[in-house]
């Protein structure tokens, strides 16, 4: 079970209210463990001689006196999204302030600690303090629809803005298997690793080797890289389907990573994707083609390179991965995703995994710019 | 690192092309004829650097997949003898690893690879002729480190017939 749960409350006038309990990531990247110690507990007082206000994590600049001697320490927060969404900003401290840090240190015991508690001395109030996001609660409604009665991915005609987020799973498990994973796909127990999915030896002795790591080698935090497949769908920060219908083409943005986004043709052009990549494409999102089923959407994806994890917690992917994704829409709230993967040089079989997304009315895709303090 | 590559294969190209061809007594202990751009060694070259960019091109964004596919450089050598450089091509598909020595006009396919995934332990067996066209064999056996990275490292023993040596190559 995850750490949270969707729950969906219907009164008996027929007025759906969408009520979410689930709790999204709040982190767009790396897990905090992968580089910081829990096992390393650490308290240091110093004042702020500068701020750094960037993704992927913000950074105070704390002098800290010791025995006569001054040394410089940084200390790793969330995301400027997080951070905002809870009401801090970069005026929040200011250079000279004295603060007072509690967290994990560093692993490679480096002058840098993860703040899981930041109080500022002279008010004694804790800053940068960061809340789970949680679901918008709205009346629920039909689906939306197009004049030619297909499903809107959408916002309902004459409105503008929306997208889905808060996906009801954090990462890829097979559908009817139920272990214990956090936000980042990380299992509460490595034992259950062999029950995630069908996984050659390789594969399984890699993922297990990903999450006894915390995740520490994943391309997305080492390099910015973009995430593709599946995990499109399970990143926080929301996705986008934007129906260019004159076109015969979907647009899928996500606001994860440095807003990238790719193109699912609909024009019934063939599969043209090959497994070691389609040099028509980026290579990360392979090449989607796709039609509609009655109300849903059946995409068809082939043409991946290997240069991405395709699902939070690390499941392996090579370039023979071929994606079946199918969406739909049973309420105006619901996006239900659905992708059966099909990688026969890391998985022993076809498989399918699934889950539910919300949609967010009225509101734009978070802009979170992975490489902002890159050099 | 795609620059010192293409730059590799000369020396891998050339090295061919004179145990080659000193062997049938065209080509002289010194190569005198580098100021001539157009004879049959440099128009080889041109071939050999075209051939492995192509290859170096297809096989330059494996990298999250199988963490033993991919093109490895490096050097072996046998024990009191000079380190040679080497390019080793591995290429998972399916449930079986394959691969090349060396890609180029004296590739030599590798017959036998497995990989054993509890320690990440490599083994390699192929045949080949040596400078004198005798068959030899050869075994290699390596172990993977720094699995997570990008370039990762192989290391370990390789074995030319009765002969020891060793090896470390790094995956480009």
């Amino acid at each position: 079970m995850f750490a949270g749960k969707l729950k969906r409350l219907i009164p008996a006038l027929g007025m759906a209210l969408v009520l979410c309990t689930s709790i999204t990531t709040v982190s767009a990247h790396h897990v905090p463990e992968a580089k910081f110690d829990p096992d390393k507990p650490m308290q240091l007082r110093g004042s702020v001689s500068k701020i750094d206000w960037l993704n992927p994590h913000v950074h105070l600049f704390v002098e800290v006196e010791a025995g006569g001697t001054t040394t410089s320490w940084a200390v790793e927060l969330e995301n400027t999204l997080e951070l905002r969404r809870n009401g801090w900003t970069s005026s929040t401290l200011k250079s000279g302030d004295v603060i007072t840090v509690q967290g994990m240190a560093a692993r490679d015991n480096s002058r840098q600690v993860w703040g899981e508690s930041v109080i500022v001395e002279s008010t004694g109030q804790r800053v940068f303090t960061v809340s789970p996001a949680v679901p918008p609660v709205y009346a629920n409604g039909p689906t939306p629809r197009w004049p030619d009665g297909h499903p809107r991915l959408g916002a309902p005609a004459g409105q503008g803005g929306g997208y889905w987020d808060f996906p009801s799973k954090s990462s890829l498990m097979e559908d009817g298997v139920e272990v214990v994973m956090d936000s980042s796909g990380l299992l509460a127990n490595i034992e259950d690793a062999d029950n995630v999915a069908p996984f050659q030896p390789w594969a399984l002795d890699l993922y297990k080797y990903r999450q006894q790591n915390f995740l520490r080698d994943d391309p997305m935090f080492t390099g910015c890289k973009t995430q593709a497949g599946p995990r499109i769908f399970q990143r926080p920060y929301g996705v986008r389907l934007l129906e260019e219908i004159d076109h015969n083409r979907i647009r899928n943005f996500w606001g994860d990573g440095n807003q990238n986004w790719r193109t699912i043709f609909l024009d019934g052009r063939e599969q043209t994707g090959r497994p070691e990549g389609n040099s028509e494409d980026p290579l990360y999102w392979g090449h989607a083609v796709g039609s509609w089923v009655g109300d849903t959407l059946v995409i068809d994806t082939i043409g991946f390179n290997d240069s991405f994890w395709f699902s939070n917690g690390g499941l392996p992917n090579t370039p023979q991965l071929h994606l079946i994704e199918r969406f739909s829409r049973p309420d105006l709230a619901t996006l239900h995703y659905e992708v059966t993967i099909d990688d026969p040089s890391a998985y022993t079989r076809t498989w399918t995994s699934s889950w539910d997304m919300v949609w967010v009315p009225d509101a734009e895709l978070p802009v979170y710019y992975c490489q902002d303090n890159r050099p | 690192m795609l620059h010192d590559l293409v730059n590799f294969d000369l020396w891998t190209c050339d090295a061919c092309f004179r145990s080659i061809n000193r062997n049938k007594g065209l080509v002289p202990a010194r190569d005198n004829n580098k100021s001539n751009p157009m004879n049959f060694h440099a128009a080889l070259r041109v071939t050999c650097r075209i051939w492995l960019a192509l290859l170096l091109v297809s096989v330059a964004h494996a990298q999250e997949g199988h963490p033993m596919s991919g093109v490895w450089v490096g050097d072996w050598g046998l024990d009191g003898a000079q380190q040679k450089r080497v390019v080793v091509v591995l290429d998972w598909m399916g449930t079986k690893l394959s691969g090349t020595i060396n890609p180029g006009p004296n590739a030599i396919p590798i017959k036998t690879a497995t990989v054993d995934t509890a320690d990440w332990t490599l083994h390699l067996e192929a045949d080949a002729q040596n400078s004198n066209g005798q068959p030899v064999s050869y075994v290699i056996d390596g172990k993977l480190d720094d699995l997570g990275t990008y370039n990762r490292s192989l290391a370990g023993s390789w074995n030319v017939g009765a002969e020891h040596g060793t090896f470390s190559i790094t995956r480009q």
